[in-house]
């Protein structure tokens, strides 16, 4: 299951957008406090409480744009962390269809927890039920210089490894320049 | 064009009592913020947990935990956004604290000179009511007692010029021992027995608004009788508040023809459901009205004692009956203006509810003690410091939001030209070209009442009079008038 990035930049949004409202928020309540027909030494001071409180305020609301930054940053890396999965799903693709490989990964789960997914995998390492066969035509690619003995090999290696689902963080541990 | 007419402003939306309201607003504001920071924060811990973010952890670790560890420095620990709403509560219940102790402090501030006016005014009071007993005096009349059957102790004004010379040189001092009344009278009633039992009696009169009423009981007020006498006819609308002033001042000058007095005016500007009306009240025909001497003139010294104390009156009746009988209803959008005893009586009719009243106007009249109006009701009440009548009633007006007090100083070299209408007329043109925010709010507040602008009016004039009842000494029903 890939991760949503776009749910990522949506909660850096919000909480751009928090940044503000609180910002607002803060200066509404010392305006409140000065507009109010209040003097002498125990409104002096009430005032001066104001502003402290609403300059710590001021403080959150620079903390939510940090966490709107670090959330773009996450994404960023979350995304990048992605295109290394497929990248390297698309090259493992590749070299079993060069050898004629029939690949079994294990299919997508409905549950979208970290749990679940790691039940799915220790469920898959038996290979039972709800497995995406996929089966590869030999297509020579060019790429394999041994003669048809090391494709073989090859192929067995391939159709013996049990694979995480699309876009999982599993593909990351698969070698495909070693294979 | 206005002469430069000095004026002060009490109460009104600048005032004490709207200065505990907006503390208590401030209050409102800060428990308001403390509560969204409650919400800010635990927002940042779901989203701490947000099933998307959490996913995302594993392809990205150490960015993931610098999202982890903002989001719950937002929600938890000593810099998060509920340490910073608790601040805020604790500042609201403070603000609140410090309302709720400067308004029992004007309150009990307020409650201890009362008491202090009361038992000096009881205390002078009683020793002259006693001293009198003992001179030899018949005593003093009760409520009740049939005055005209009594022998003649008199009402003799021989001292009142000097009273009144002394009084206008010092007129704070004279509504401070009119603010007595209660205790002055109570005191000369307690005593006239001639026992010396001070604090004994069969009279309680705290303040001078129960002792008028008491006073007032010697009267009759009647019956009212409402005359059409003109109108409708179309004229031009006051085009600020020293015209509506103006205008109350050529209705005051028909009360003063023969066959004029009780004369008021009733201007309406629109039709149907968008119709709004001025009522314009003058004050007194009739001020040396005595017990037994009440006559058609309604607008006399009795229906000013009856006023004082609170009590309603054939003038006011008469009002009432007027203005149903123009169309105004429930509904209708109602200014009254009104001079001296007029002042008190729209005091009256705004407090009665049967009207919608959203605007009162008074010159020169002694409100300080009148029955409450109804919220939405704005009193602006002009008093010239010289003028004795709005001390009459032993007090200042209190600081309210809903009563604005604007006072001045113009020609005190009597009490007859202090009090007249033409002396706060110059008022209300000062008012008029005030900036001070009190006066802009007000001149607002009467054109969106329609009382002032500059389209036509339609006017019709009323006279009020009253019936009476024979008197137990065979006086006949209505007297001759005054």
């Amino acid at each position: 299951m890939f991760p949503d990035v776009e749910a990522l930049h949506s909660l850096a949004t919000t909480y751009r957008r928090r940044a503000e409202t609180i910002r607002v928020a803060a200066a509404d309540v010392v305006r409140d406090a000065y507009a109010t027909p209040w003097h002498g030494l125990a409104a002096d001071a009430a005032r001066d409480a104001a502003i402290g409180a609403a300059l710590v305020l001021r403080q959150r609301a620079d903390d939510h744009d940090a966490v709107a930054g670090d959330l773009v940053r996450h994404a960023e890396a979350v995304a990048a962390t992605v295109a290394s999965i497929v990248a390297i799903r698309d090259r493992f693709l590749e070299i079993a269809r060069s050898v004629g490989a029939v690949v079994t990964e294990v299919a997508e789960f409905a549950g979208d927890s970290i749990e679940a997914l790691g039940g799915a995998l220790d469920a898959a390492s038996g290979a039972v039920g709800g497995i995406a066969g996929e089966a590869i035509g030999a297509v020579g690619d060019g790429l394999s210089s041994l003669a048809g003995g090391a494709d073989d090999a090859l192929r067995e290696r391939i159709e013996r490894m049990t694979l995480p689902p699309a876009g999982d963080i599993g593909w990351l541990q698969v070698d495909v320049e070693n294979l | 064009m206005s002469d430069d007419v000095p004026l002060s402003f009490g109460g009104g939306p600048g005032g004490l009592d709207a200065q505990f309201s907006a503390l208590d607003g401030l209050a409102d504001t800060y428990d308001t913020t403390a509560s969204r920071a409650v919400r800010w924060g635990a927002a940042a811990a779901t989203t701490a947990a947000d099933p998307a973010l959490v996913h995302s952890g594993v392809y990205a670790p150490a960015t993931f935990a610098s999202v982890e560890a903002g989001l719950l420095g937002l929600s938890v620990g000593t810099r998060s956004l509920t340490v910073n709403a608790a601040s805020w509560t604790l500042q609201a219940a403070a603000v609140r604290t410090v309302s709720t102790v400067f308004e029992a402090a004007d309150a009990g501030i307020a409650g201890q000179v009362d008491a202090i006016q009361y038992g000096l005014g009881y205390s002078v009071g009683y020793l002259v009511g006693f001293a009198a007993h003992r001179a030899g005096s018949s005593g003093l009349p009760q409520p009740g007692d049939d005055l005209p059957a009594r022998d003649g102790s008199g009402g003799g004004a021989d001292g009142g010029g000097a009273l009144v010379a002394w009084a206008l040189a010092n007129p704070d001092a004279f509504e401070a021992l009119l603010g007595s009344g209660g205790g002055l009278v109570e005191g000369l009633w307690d005593a006239s027995d001639g026992a010396a039992t001070p604090g004994f009696g069969p009279w309680a009169l705290p303040t001078t608004a129960a002792a008028a009423g008491a006073l007032a009981g010697f009267y009759r007020q009647g019956t009212p009788v409402v005359d059409q006498v003109e109108g409708p006819v179309r004229g031009q609308a006051a085009s600020d508040l020293a015209g509506l002033v103006r205008q109350l001042d050529a209705v005051s000058e028909r009360s003063a023809l023969p066959e004029g007095s009780g004369t008021i005016e009733i201007r309406r500007t629109g039709e149907g459901a968008d119709a709004a009306y001025v009522v314009l009240l003058p004050g007194t025909d009739d001020l040396t009205t005595l017990p037994g001497e009440e006559d058609q003139d309604v607008r006399d010294a009795a229906t000013n004692l009856a006023s004082l104390g609170g009590s309603p009156t054939a003038y006011t009746a008469g009002i009432a009956e007027a203005m149903r009988s123009a169309g105004i209803t429930a509904d209708s959008a109602v200014t009254l203006v009104g001079h001296s005893q007029g002042g008190m009586a729209a005091v009256q009719i705004a407090a009665s509810a049967e009207f919608d009243v959203a605007q009162v106007v008074t010159l020169g009249s002694p409100i300080a003690a009148m029955p409450a109006v109804p919220d939405g009701v704005q009193i602006t009440a002009l008093e010239n410091r010289s003028d004795l009548v709005p001390h009459l009633d032993g007090q200042a007006n209190p600081d309210r939001d809903h009563l604005l007090t604007v006072e001045f100083d113009l020609d005190g070299h009597s009490a007859s030209s202090a009090h007249a209408i033409g002396v706060y007329e110059r008022a209300a043109a000062a008012f008029d070209a005030s900036d001070h925010a009190s006066a802009q709010a007000t001149r607002a507040a009467l054109a969106d009442a329609n009382a002032v602008g500059d389209g036509e009016v339609t006017s019709t004039v009323y006279r009020i009079t009253r019936e009476l009842p024979p008197t137990e000494s065979g006086q006949p029903a209505s007297g001759q008038s005054g």
